[in-house]
């Protein structure tokens, strides 16, 4: 009877692990998609083996973002502007619901022109900006959710 | 436990069992449709991003196949001048779970129905879609479309709902020779797509609008611009009667005939 209930029991382990293994397979799937590791694109901060959280974001914030289909095409940048707010560029200087941005270099973007914008970010979507604008919202227009990692956090 | 016993429990447990694994199976294979699906999906969002429109139609097809009940592949499997294909559209939304899913998938549906001038046919009152889509109808029908001063408090829009907002706007201000609110709109496509293939032009009409841009400078603007660049350069010549000497030194055909 004991051993019975032995082999009943281990059919069950099995079994309960096997349909673990086959919910949580997909979404180990779907993670292994996101590099472990990240080089340093946009001059931020070094960065290895970083963690990252999940939504929602505020301005401040620094996330990951991927720019391209590439397992390499990961960016930093630090959120400027959250849904609903206007962005506009004036004289040089970056706006946010035209309130001034501080701690940001333009780059020579639009060099000349005094005045681009309004434009206001679209739902589920944010206006992020890095050192170097190579893969910035400057450079590639704003993030959407399908692109966004997560907020880098130590 | 005599051996007939023992032959019902291995019977039951083998009954148990592969009923067990069928189960697993089956989640297994709809978890890999999902996540087959999502990978789908966000290639055509990508594809989407580098103007690859019937490529990224095509991929998110197959996603809406794997999950039917799924708005965003539908979304963008979803072609905006097939108004039919568009009320289906409804039938998922209304199964969505996901209320973000239902503004979005509601959002592209009046979108379809402004841009083949019916109305919107839902309450978008309160968010900024509805302000966009009232401005659009305005102007197709030839009225005011009035400046997009966003209200405080409302939903922010949805993004082809402001691209497409801001095209149409652009489109009437420049038709009605009214630069300032050419450059703001032509400022804001271009915030919210930089390397868009109209990119160029967005970035010639923001700066050669502006009096401050030195003529050289506006010059460079237009020789960057690649698709139809004559047309381009004649309509900004039209548009802006100050830089015209300088675009006629350069491309004195886009000046012709011009008033």
């Amino acid at each position: 009877m004991i051993q019975a209930l032995r082999t009943v029991l281990w059919f069950v382990v099995v079994t309960l692990l096997l349909v673990v293994a086959a919910v949580k397979l997909p979404e180990q799937l779907a993670r292994a998609q996101v590099p472990a590791e990240f080089d340093d694109q946009s001059g931020l901060v070094p960065m290895t083996g970083v963690w990252l959280a999940p939504p929602p974001f505020a301005a401040g914030d620094v996330v990951a973002f991927r720019f391209g289909d590439g397992p390499d095409d990961v960016g930093f940048g630090v959120v400027r502007a959250l849904p609903g707010e206007q962005v506009r560029l004036v004289g040089g200087e970056l706006l946010v619901d035209d309130n001034e941005v501080n701690g940001w270099k333009d780059a020579g973007l639009y060099q000349g022109i005094h005045d681009v914008g309004p434009m206001t970010v679209p739902a589920g979507h944010l206006f992020v900006v890095s050192t170097n604008h190579r893969y910035d919202s400057l450079a590639r227009g704003v993030i959407g959710p399908d692109q966004v990692l997560g907020k880098v956090r130590e | 436990m005599t051996s007939g016993q023992r032959s019902l429990v291995g019977m039951s447990m083998l009954a148990a069992g592969l009923l067990l694994v069928l189960a697993a199976a089956g989640i297994a294979w709809s978890g890999v449709q999902r996540w087959l699906a999502v990978s789908e999906t966000r290639d055509a969002l990508e594809m989407l991003r580098r103007d690859r429109v019937a490529d990224a139609r095509k991929l998110a097809a197959k996603a809406s196949a794997r999950v039917p009940d799924e708005v965003a592949p539908a979304l963008l499997a979803l072609d905006t001048a097939d108004l039919d294909a568009v009320e289906r559209i409804e039938a998922i939304a209304a199964r969505g779970t996901s209320r973000a899913d239902r503004e979005t998938a509601h959002a592209a549906m009046a979108l379809a129905r402004v841009a083949k001038g019916k109305a919107a046919g839902f309450d978008l009152e309160g968010s900024a879609d509805g302000r966009l889509l009232a401005a659009m109808a305005a102007a197709n029908a030839g009225r005011d479309p009035g400046r997009l001063k966003p209200v405080d408090g409302e939903a922010p829009p949805h993004l082809n709902v402001l691209r497409a907002a801001h095209t149409v706007l652009l489109r009437r201000a420049w038709q009605a020779g009214k630069v300032s609110e050419v450059r703001a709109h032509a400022g804001a496509l271009l915030l919210l797509r930089p390397r868009a293939p109209e990119a160029p032009l967005m970035h010639l009409l923001v700066g050669a609008g502006s009096a401050l841009l030195p003529d050289a400078e506006a010059i460079k603007l237009c020789e960057a611009v690649k698709q139809e660049q004559e047309a381009a350069i004649r309509a900004v010549a039209a548009l802006l009667p100050q830089r015209r000497a300088a675009i006629a030194a350069r491309w004195p055909k886009a000046v012709e005939g011009l008033p």
